[in-house]
């Protein structure tokens, strides 16, 4: 009987004095954050007005103008391994003048996943790549920051030119899933 | 009538162990934060970067430890990571002290939580309803879209 009670005091002094010594209860607090898609773009304005001007010297070709103060800015958050694509297109009724074409070439800055230039392209209805390989990235938002937009007025058939003829057309961009 | 002092001692020994079980402290944190971060976080619109810091309400979580008695404790708290970035850095703090009789003091400045355990705050007796508020930091346009989670373990340990 003794013995019982030695044991049974024995367990409890152990417990307890574990219990002092090594109490300890935990609870837990999730956190959860997502990070969604970003898909953000924007341009820093108008490009000037393309004219087709007199030749430097008389029966000379003119020259083909351009303007290349525009940017393309953007900020993307893409899922790992995937990337965007930067395109651009012209309204269904819209037309460079007759005997040209416009041209577009689009230049991102050299840093890590803004994309690389698809070269240049010829405005059209269609929606054509003009950077591919974007990732995720902020190309800033300074005035000559992100992807530089060379416009450039292609005369290509000097026969066709039209004095006075004057058109104004919308680009739209489009910064895209691929 | 003979005295045995091993009695004496084996009474006394198994009231301090009967007070140590009923004594140890016990811990309740209520409130998740969850947060998603997108196309309104940007910090100057399209081009900019992903605002990098986010807090939750002072009062997103509250703390309760209860059962200590009159008894000093600390709260360590740790990180248990399902998917997370490294480059986020969480932060709590508490910012408030809550009621009941006890105390609690500390962890009023943001504490960064990883994935090793560290001393929170420290208290006696009970104290509920303890606000506590969480910090994200790190975020860029650099971290892949997804969902990230991790758990912050809280410990009340008896001091």
């Amino acid at each position: 009987m003794r013995t019982w009670k030695t044991l049974v005091a024995g367990i409890i002094v152990v417990l307890g004095v574990s219990g002092l010594i090594f109490a300890a209860a935990t609870a837990t607090q999730t956190v959860t954050m997502q990070v969604a898609a970003v898909c953000a773009l924007s341009t820093t304005g108008n490009p000037a007005a393309l004219v087709v001007a007199d030749p430097a010297l008389g029966g000379d070709t003119p020259a083909n103008p351009t303007s290349n103060t525009t940017y393309a800015q953007y900020t993307s958050t893409v899922a790992a391994g995937t990337t965007r694509r930067l395109q651009a297109n012209w309204g269904g009724t819209d037309a460079a003048p007759a005997g040209c074409s416009l041209r577009l070439t689009a230049t991102p800055a050299a840093l890590p996943n803004q994309g690389a230039s698809a070269g240049q392209i010829t405005i059209s209805s269609t929606p054509t790549n003009i950077v591919t390989g974007i990732g995720s990235c902020a190309t800033g938002t300074g005035p000559a920051n992100g992807a530089q937009l060379s416009y450039v007025l292609s005369v290509d058939n000097i026969a066709a030119l039209v004095a006075g003829d004057d058109h104004t057309v919308t680009i739209t961009l489009t910064l895209t899933d691929n | 009538m003979r005295r045995h002092p091993g009695k004496a001692v084996l009474v006394f020994s198994a009231t301090l162990g009967l007070l140590g079980l009923v004594e140890a402290a016990n811990i309740v944190v209520r409130g998740a934060w969850s947060w998603t971060i997108g196309s309104g976080d940007l910090q100057a619109g399209p081009g900019s970067e992903l605002v990098g810091t986010y807090e939750s309400l002072p009062d997103q979580a509250t703390m309760n430890v209860t059962g200590a008695g009159q008894g000093a404790w600390r709260v360590d708290a740790q990180r248990i990571d399902s998917h997370w970035h490294a480059d986020f850095i969480l932060n709590i703090r508490r910012t408030g002290s809550g009621r009941g009789p006890g105390t609690v003091s500390g962890g009023t400045a943001y504490l960064t939580i990883t994935t090793m355990t560290q001393a929170f705050v420290t208290g006696s007796g009970n104290r509920s309803g303890i606000p506590l508020q969480e910090q994200l930091r790190g975020v860029s346009v650099s971290i892949p879209v997804a969902t990230y989670a991790t758990m912050i373990l809280y410990t009340v340990v008896d001091r």
